[in-house]
């Protein structure tokens, strides 16, 4: 079943094309790698995707619904939660409180919503961090959080943006194991990677960007021989 | 599960002495002076915990909250003094009035950032100051309006201070309590988190607008009761007393030496800086003009400088000072199932 669909998208900033004719399929329970070297548009295609920048053309589909008039606070409700690259935790507020925040879109109670956060914080195994403050934490650990937020939407599809970026080994095989673990619990993930060989060994599907357009869509060892992708990492 | 937050802390022993101290030594105490002091330190504690729901839990830091106050003040006394309907009444009506104003001003305002927002809200409270005096008709301008002093409930108007000292501490702990409910409701949350980062509240699923607008109607609506109170406490009110951009600053000022985005932290604020500036003019005021300003500048900048989360950092060990006063609770009792499912 396709779970998220885009037609046709564009999107320019003034003269500059940074999508064109992006027409991709997300199906359900699957974990489909997005790669492409930097300023393939990976990030503009996730914003597009998550409400935070308008398409300048195509049409989005969300379980079959066309989606007009796109917003992060309207997709997260729907079930489409998402991470940021550049992490933005809530850096006042306790790791338990910024997981707490996700929670209350589905429990609207502030002790059941906490009661969640901590259920969550025990499963990415933060619970000796939740009463630090956000800031306080090292980068391993904010990626964590960011994730942990997301996750505490209860979302039926995760997006994903760069999760291992800046982690040391040890980090990239505990975060490959928990997008694993998540997929096993029913999730679909999207995943924006720099680190290949987590791409590599998560993705049942991998899409290719280069310069705004898809240049190849396929599994991943299809994807890695594919002469058009080497040459788009490595120049032609 | 954990026992995270409680109102047990909110209202701990400590919290409760803090509240009840002031009205309990203004009623022990039958000086006029410490009286009068005591009544407008909690006003302007509960003025400054009102701004703090939008300005410290939402960070939207305005600095035109007195409009508010001004048309709470000027809403229940022109129903007063023109159709003799109860401030009690009119205080209703301000409040309604100036929540309203405050979803008004906030839809045209919320899409600004940091600096243009603050100077965005001053912009508005100097057209609200300017209108007050032009519509004289209205108004009756800058030369005021005396209420009568006619003493009696229904009117609002005591012979004795210790109704206000008690209806000032019932607006005091009112305050309070809705920013104890801030602090541990979904709303309260949700403006923390837009605080700490918009796109991240977005990312969260939180309609941040929305959530920024109840804020703003509650603050707004708060602050218009306290100017009725004001008005119905001084019995005199021109533009310059209740539309001037001191009683804003003063607002800000408050909640930043208390510590700002606290419960308790407006509160102490008022608690240290009002008694402070009527002492120093009191001693100072007639042997150095403007002296008092000095000295009471200097406590500010040095309170601020040695405790830039305000006074409530000295009560809590958080890194960043007060965000909340909340101590990390380490008891645990059994275990949450493992998954989110």
């Amino acid at each position: 079943m396709v779970l998220l669909e885009t037609r046709n998208i564009e999107k320019r900033f003034g003269g500059l094309q940074v999508l064109r004719d992006i027409s991709l399929e997300v199906r359900k329970g699957e974990i489909l790698g997005l790669i492409g070297p930097n300023g393939a548009g990976k990030t503009s295609l996730f914003n597009i995707l998550t409400g935070f920048l308008k398409p300048t053309a195509g049409e989005i589909y969300y379980k079959g619904k066309l989606w007009k008039e796109i917003t992060p606070e309207k997709m997260c409700a729907s079930g489409i939660a998402r991470t940021f690259q550049v992490v933005k935790p809530l850096n006042g507020l306790t790791v338990l409180e910024n997981i707490t925040v996700g929670s209350l879109l589905k429990y609207r109670n502030l002790r059941l919503a906490m009661r969640k956060a901590y259920e969550v914080a025990e499963y990415l195994d933060l619970l000796e961090h939740k009463d630090k403050l956000a800031a306080s934490l090292p980068i391993g650990l904010r990626k964590k959080l960011e994730i942990a937020k997301s996750i505490a939407t209860e979302p039926e599809l995760l997006l994903l943006d760069e999760p291992m970026g800046g982690l040391n080994s040890g980090e990239v095989e505990e975060m490959i194991r928990l997008v694993r673990q998540f997929r096993d619990n029913g999730l679909t993930i999207v995943l924006v990677e720099h680190v290949m060989k987590a791409v590599m060994d998560l993705s049942d599907r991998v899409l290719v960007l280069n310069q705004g357009t898809i240049i190849a869509n396929g599994k991943p060892e299809e994807v890695s021989r594919d002469p058009a992708v080497i040459a788009a990492y490595l120049g032609e | 599960m954990t026992k995270h937050r409680s109102l047990k802390h909110e209202f701990g022993p400590i919290r409760i002495v803090l509240l009840v101290l002031p009205a309990l030594l203004a009623l022990v105490i039958p000086n006029a002076f410490v009286r009068d002091i005591a009544i407008l330190m909690m006003l302007w504690s509960a003025a400054a915990s009102a701004w703090n729901l939008l300005g410290g839990f939402a960070g939207q830091l305005s600095i035109g909250h007195t409009a508010f106050f001004g048309i709470g003040a000027y809403t229940s006394t022109l129903l007063y003094i023109n159709f003799s309907v109860s401030p009690w009444i009119g205080m209703i009506a301000g409040a309604l009035m100036a929540a309203l104003i405050g979803v008004i001003l906030g839809s045209i305002t919320f899409p600004l950032k940091g600096p243009f927002f603050s100077l965005s809200t001053l912009a508005f409270a100097e057209i609200v100051r300017i209108i007050s005096i032009s519509w004289s008709d209205l108004t009756r301008g800058s030369q005021g309006i005396v209420i009568k002093y006619t003493p009696g409930f229904g009117k609002f108007v005591f012979d004795s201070p210790v109704p206000y000292i008690l209806i000032a501490w019932l607006f005091m702990i009112g305050v309070y309590g809705v920013a104890v409910y801030f602090n541990n409701s979904r709303l309260g949350f949700y403006l923390m988190a837009y605080r700490e980062s918009e796109d991240a509240a977005r990312a969260l699923g939180i309609n941040t607008v929305t959530v920024r607008l109840k804020a703003a109607a509650i603050s707004a609506g708060l602050t218009a009761m306290l100017g009725t109170f004001y008005a119905q406490y001084i019995l005199f009110i021109d533009p310059e007393s209740v539309f001037i951009v001191d009683n804003s600053l003063q607002m800000v000022l408050l909640s930043l030496v208390g510590g700002i985005g606290t419960t308790i932290g407006p509160i102490i604020g008022g608690y240290i800086m009002v008694p402070l500036g009527q002492l120093l003019r009191s001693t100072f005021g007639d042997a150095v003009p403007g002296f008092h300003l000095v000295v009471y500048g200097l406590c500010m900048v040095l309170i601020l400088m040695y405790l830039p989360g305000g006074i409530v950092s000295l009560l809590n060990r958080r890194p960043f000072g007060g965000i909340r006063l909340k101590r990390p609770d380490r008891r645990r009792d059994g275990h949450g199932s493992v998954g989110n499912a």
